[in-house]
């Protein structure tokens, strides 16, 4: 018969699961009211739309589906919020999945009347791209020649006054990325040396460690670190969203790894002691 | 950078890294010997594929979601040489595939092995098949096969997102020998995690010189090595020269690799 | 003459019955294309597959490496990139028939001699049929946004969810302290982790966020310090292996100088 210290290094998988759902349901009901540090990353895409030039367009590009939208839809919403509480004019961009350019959409469309933004004039959707690099290579020469017409109105792109005096990359005057993906590659490798505009970047957590080095580098100016990024955002702009109260489970689903891992090393130990299977 | 000539040092610096491997090729077709050593995850293709012929139960090959390019190119490489070992014990196989142009050539990779391998009646055209290109229902279709089939053993390389863990966890839930790589660094930990061996970084270029042995691609593993002293020598020099006050960041060296 | 008008002037646009001829004409010369390529010997065979492949790749890399007129961001075949784009994308698309071919091929299969699990193949054929119907026919409806948004998202989106379980059962099994190296790795992802949620920052919140010298000891910025000091350099490196490693098998691929691969086998056959 096995030992108890034995079980602790095996416990069945079903427990695990069964103990993580109830954590999580607990925790989204009942939310922990404990303040989130502002990282670094964070205040980079601050500063980045809070010294942004209004008289130039700032693009939110986004690549994501329903699948990472626990993370990526409230990155979105953040940043966007941000550049209406700046009166920013802003062009919706989307590439990757199809998905994404409607639920991105959906966003900007929910925020729009809290201030005032209206479609055309203040905000515009250039809509999805498949092809990523052909349509950047195009946006650095002419945005307005590229995609010819948004997707919401289906008209040409001069017809609408947030257009006026936008050519290239050199009149757009912050870049954000929302993305469950790599496509920094492409917005560093064939945008970065066109225009002075900073660009950030708001991946989902498994993603955060690999942009890390362009951080380091300067090249992205700053990052939204998955859903702690933009509950980080939410603090820095005051509200609490979604994110400020699903911190909460993330931060018991932690705590539950740690005791989890602290359990199978006990276990492990106390069996090399008892001279066990370790 | 669109064209070399918005920036010549980066177009240089790739012409010279690119004359370096065809160099050390050239060299090695002309007969230079060069060595290099096993690495443990490859090793372990060939007990695994035994494992799995014990057991009688099949051999899972995925190809992530690699579209027909340089890493999927690389997997049906690799996939190649298992399908070969498996053809000798007749092992039944299964590849899904998420990418429709990379299933075209992937069929015909798996007939081609199975004719090199002197078996060419075994082979089954059901055994690959495109599954979906979307990321999810891929996922769901592999882990739907691999508790059905109960996999004996499991082999996961080419490009691999938030997938992963999913292949992996259920690979190892049904007992599967599992062997991984992949050129997405944010999805190693999961595979460490979760697999027996995992091929880590640009090991997964170099496997199929470490599993053929074939002169032109051991040359073209030392020309990248070679190209890997150049990378860290500049970097040296860098870390040196940022340093040194006098030189700084307006050093013309500096200022070459800086954007 | 400049290469561009050239071209224009010698394949003008197709117009009025011509827009229905020329694709037939095309697929017509495909099927000749076709069967010429089956008949050719294995010698033959190597040497076309092995000048198309360099000439594909010569042209990104002429369109890379030609200088760009004076003014412009565009050299001689920089107007073609869009044009060879295309090519591959059209040539992705029949693909994309020759994979629903085969899934519709084995699962019909089933469904027909009834083998084990043939209701969830039929369940398989029939919502490639209905959603295919509903996005073709009834884009703008409410049940096209039902079947795409309702279903499919939700599908989506469990899935992505099932993940939370999998890390948990993975990390559960895989951080054992066996070595020295084990431990440095888990004291290191104790901390980063600690250092992303408010219970583990509340740990050292007493220690002032910004402006102080003690605020490098926070955990949070610790653990900010681990991702850019040690985890940063590590990606990076692993980012140069793979970058020369993939420049090294494209090199290998354009010139035709894989060995083993499929181009290789594929050229030897006779």
């Amino acid at each position: 018969m096995s030992s108890f210290a034995e079980n602790l290094q095996n416990i069945d998988r079903r427990y695990l699961y069964l103990t993580l759902l109830l954590i999580v349901v607990i925790g989204l009901l009942v939310p922990i009211p404990l303040p989130l540090a502002v990282g670094p990353q964070a205040r980079g895409v601050y500063d980045a739309i809070e010294k942004a030039d209004p008289r130039k367009l700032a693009i939110v590009s986004t690549l994501w589906s329903a699948s990472t939208q626990g993370e990526n839809r409230p990155q979105t919403r953040v940043i966007i919020e941000h550049l209406m509480r700046r009166k920013l004019k802003f062009a919706l961009i989307a590439f990757g999945d199809p998905q994404s350019t409607i639920l991105a959409y959906e966003v900007a469309d929910e925020l729009a009347p809290k201030y005032g933004y209206k479609y055309g004039r203040d905000w515009i959707n250039f809509g999805f791209r498949a092809d990523i690099a052909g349509t950047l290579k195009g946006m650095v020469r002419n945005i307005e020649e590229t995609l010819k017409q948004d997707t919401k109105e289906r008209k040409p792109l001069h017809q609408f006054p947030i257009m006026k005096g936008i050519r290239n990359f050199d009149d757009v005057g912050f870049i954000a990325e929302v993305s469950a993906s790599a496509n920094y590659v492409s917005w560093l490798g064939l945008v970065a040396g066109s225009t002075d505009a900073p660009f950030c970047y708001a991946p989902t957590s498994v993603m955060a460690p690999e942009l890390y080095t362009y951080i380091d580098s300067g090249q992205i100016a700053g990052m939204l670190f998955g859903i702690k990024g933009a509950a980080e955002y939410e603090r820095m702009l005051g509200i609490k969203g979604f994110t400020t109260r699903a911190i909460t489970p993330v931060s018991l689903t932690l705590i539950l790894l740690f005791v989890l891992i602290g359990l199978g090393n006990y276990g492990m130990f106390a069996s090399r002691r008892q001279g066990g299977k370790a | 950078m669109i064209h070399a000539s918005d920036r010549w040092e980066s177009a240089i610096l790739i012409a010279l890294l690119s004359a370096i491997v065809l160099l050390t090729i050239v060299t090695a077709q002309r007969g230079r010997k060069y060595f290099v050593r096993r690495i443990p995850g490859l090793n372990a293709i060939d007990e695994a594929v035994g494992r799995a012929t014990e057991m009688g139960r099949p051999i899972l090959m995925v190809p992530g979601l690699s579209g027909l390019g340089v890493v999927g190119l690389q997997a049906l490489t690799i996939f190649s040489y298992i399908i070969k070992t498996a053809a000798q014990f007749g092992n039944r196989l299964i590849m899904p595939t998420a990418d429709s142009a990379l299933y075209t050539v992937a069929e015909e990779v798996v007939r081609d092995s199975y004719t090199a391998a002197g078996k060419p009646e075994d082979y089954d055209p059901n055994s690959v098949y495109f599954l979906s290109d979307r990321q999810f229902a891929f996922a769901s279709g592999v882990a739907g096969t691999i508790f059905r089939e109960k996999v004996a053993a499991s082999f996961l390389f080419g490009d691999f997102f938030a997938e992963s863990l999913i292949f992996a966890e259920a690979g190892q839930q049904v007992g599967a020998i599992q062997v991984a790589g992949t050129v997405s660094t944010t999805q190693l930990p999961f595979f460490i995690a979760s697999c027996d061996y995992t091929i880590i970084g640009d090991e997964y270029y170099a496997a199929s010189a470490y599993i053929s042995r074939e002169p032109t691609l051991l040359g073209s593993l030392v020309g990248q090595d070679y190209c890997k002293i150049i990378i860290l020598l500049v970097v040296l020099i860098g870390t040196i020269a940022m340093s040194i006050p006098a030189l700084g960041a307006k050093w013309f060296f500096i200022q070459w690799f800086t954007l | 003459m400049n290469l561009q008008k050239f071209l224009i002037s010698a394949f003008p646009a197709a117009k009025g019955s011509m827009i229905w001829i020329a694709p037939l004409l095309v697929i017509a010369c495909s099927v000749v294309l076709f069967f010429v390529l089956q008949s050719l010997p294995g010698r033959a065979r190597k040497a076309l597959i092995a000048s198309l492949t360099f000439l594909a790749g010569l042209f990104y890399a002429l369109e890379f490496f030609w200088p760009v007129r004076k003014g412009t961001d565009e050299n001689f075949l920089t107007f073609a990139v869009p044009t060879v784009g295309n090519v591959i994308n059209v040539l992705a698309a029949f693909t994309l028939g020759l994979g629903v071919f085969s899934l519709v091929r084995i699962h019909t299969g089933k469904v027909v001699k009834q083998r084990e699990g043939w209701p969830n193949s039929a369940v398989l054929l029939i919502s490639i049929v209905v959603m295919a119907v509903a996005g073709i026919r009834f884009e703008n409806t409410l049940f096209f946004r039902s079947l795409f948004r309702d279903v499919l998202n939700s599908f989506d989106a469990a899935m992505f969810a099932t993940l939370a379980f999998f890390i948990i059962s993975a990390a559960y099994r895989a951080f054992r302290i066996k070595s020295a190296e084990a431990t440095l790795l888990m004291v290191a992802a104790l901390v980063v982790m600690l250092g992303q949620i408010p219970i583990g920052q509340y740990l050292t919140h007493w220690i002032p966020e910004n402006g102080s010298f003690a605020s490098i000891f926070r955990l949070d910025s610790i653990s900010n310090w681990l991702l850019l000091t040690v985890n940063a350099p590590a990606t990076r490196a692993i980012g140069f292996g793979l970058g020369i490693g993939g420049l090294a098998i494209a090199l290998r691929l354009w010139l035709s100088l894989e060995r083993g691969a499929f181009f290789e086998a594929k050229a030897d056959e006779s």
